[in-house]
């Protein structure tokens, strides 16, 4: 994976740089199969990190807004890496913002995005990564889950949905109007015999 | 006289039963139950991991343990919540329950033993963390009616 931003262990990521959270599809609870699906396609299952420190884990993706030299190799490498998963997931894409919203959004609990490259001298490594960063909280929280809801409410709040792969722009509305047509034509009746 | 006696014993007994105070000890106002309440404790019944399936849990099941507090915690305080809540399992297990409202989104957790609820309203973040071993529903609604609050004002 090319590096075109060449951050190091700890570095500050700027305020205006973008920065996103992997999302994966999630399956619904067998037993709320009636519920109305909610508008955002993430929810807090896509900030939570399993792993101590509990530190969320983002993604580079552009210096003032989306750049797709980076967005093309970092979701190769998401869909190989959730594929990898037990169970497996599906890459989905990615909710993005300016790290200021995250960094700056409330004083009561200030945290830093910094650069944490991963593997970045093996970039033959299936999880090498240099725009990988951190978000880290000063104060640390009592629970995992708190810092996940934090994190989770800013995105659902400030976030942008990046779908990958991308749907071309002109595909919703040529579906739509193919379905339209289909609706207006006149059903063939099945012929009878003799 | 003693008729008499016997007479007011027995109405003061009929009315405190009505009152709701019995054998000596006094029952409290029964929280009114929020309307979706039923549909929830369906929904999160209805998703308690069958012992044969243990091994495949993927997301779309709940441990007995934590379907047991989130159904406790839900009758307790589905009178001060602010809306139907989006019910998920989180990666951990646990239950994850969203209730939006035009002002802003409640997130809770609720795990074997706790729920872990975060409010943002206009930009403001506000936490609690409750102990389900310990609270009583008095103490349960005391501590979310103000974070309820600010999703209702």
């Amino acid at each position: 994976m090319q590096d075109i931003r060449g951050l190091r262990a700890g570095d500050p990521i700027g305020d205006k740089e973008v920065i996103g959270r992997r999302l994966a599809a999630r399956p619904a609870l067998v037993g709320a199969w009636d519920q109305i699906r909610q508008r955002l396609p993430f929810d807090l299952r896509d900030f939570e990190e399993t792993r101590p420190p509990h530190d969320i884990s983002l993604d580079w993706l552009g210096k003032s807004g989306l750049q797709k030299k980076v967005l093309r190799p970092l979701g190769n490498q998401a869909t190989r890496m959730f594929g990898q998963q037990k169970p497996p997931q599906t890459f989905a894409g990615w909710v993005y913002l300016q790290t200021e919203k995250v960094s700056k959004a409330h004083r009561d609990f200030p945290c830093r995005v910094v650069s944490s490259p991963e593997r970045p001298d093996e970039p033959d490594h299936p999880e090498h990564n240099p725009y990988h960063c951190l978000i880290k909280y000063e104060q640390p929280f009592s629970h995992p889950h708190l810092m996940a809801q934090h994190v989770y409410l800013q995105f659902q709040k400030k976030g942008t949905v990046e779908i990958h792969p991308r749907t071309p722009f002109y595909k919703v509305p040529y579906e739509f109007v193919r379905r339209v047509i289909n609706a207006l034509k006149p059903q063939r009746r099945p012929q009878r015999k003799g | 006289m003693a008729e008499l006696a016997e007479a007011i014993a027995a109405q003061a007994t009929a009315s405190t039963s009505v009152s709701g105070l019995a054998a000596g000890g006094l029952s409290g106002p029964t929280p009114v139950p929020a309307p979706w309440l039923a549909i929830v404790e369906r929904r999160i019944r209805d998703s308690v991991l069958p012992k044969e399936r243990a091994a495949e849990n993927d997301g779309r099941w709940l441990s007995p343990e934590v379907a047991n507090s989130a159904i406790q915690f839900f009758q307790q305080a589905s009178g001060v919540l602010p809306s139907e809540p989006f019910i998920y399992s989180s990666t951990s297990g646990d239950l994850v329950a969203e209730f939006k409202t035009v002002r802003g989104v409640l997130t809770s957790v609720v795990t074997p033993s706790k729920v872990l609820a975060v409010v943002m309203v206009n930009d403001q973040l506000k936490e609690i963390t409750l102990n389900l071993e310990t609270a009583t529903p008095g103490v349960l609604r005391q501590s979310l009616q103000p974070i309820a609050d600010l999703l209702k004002k």
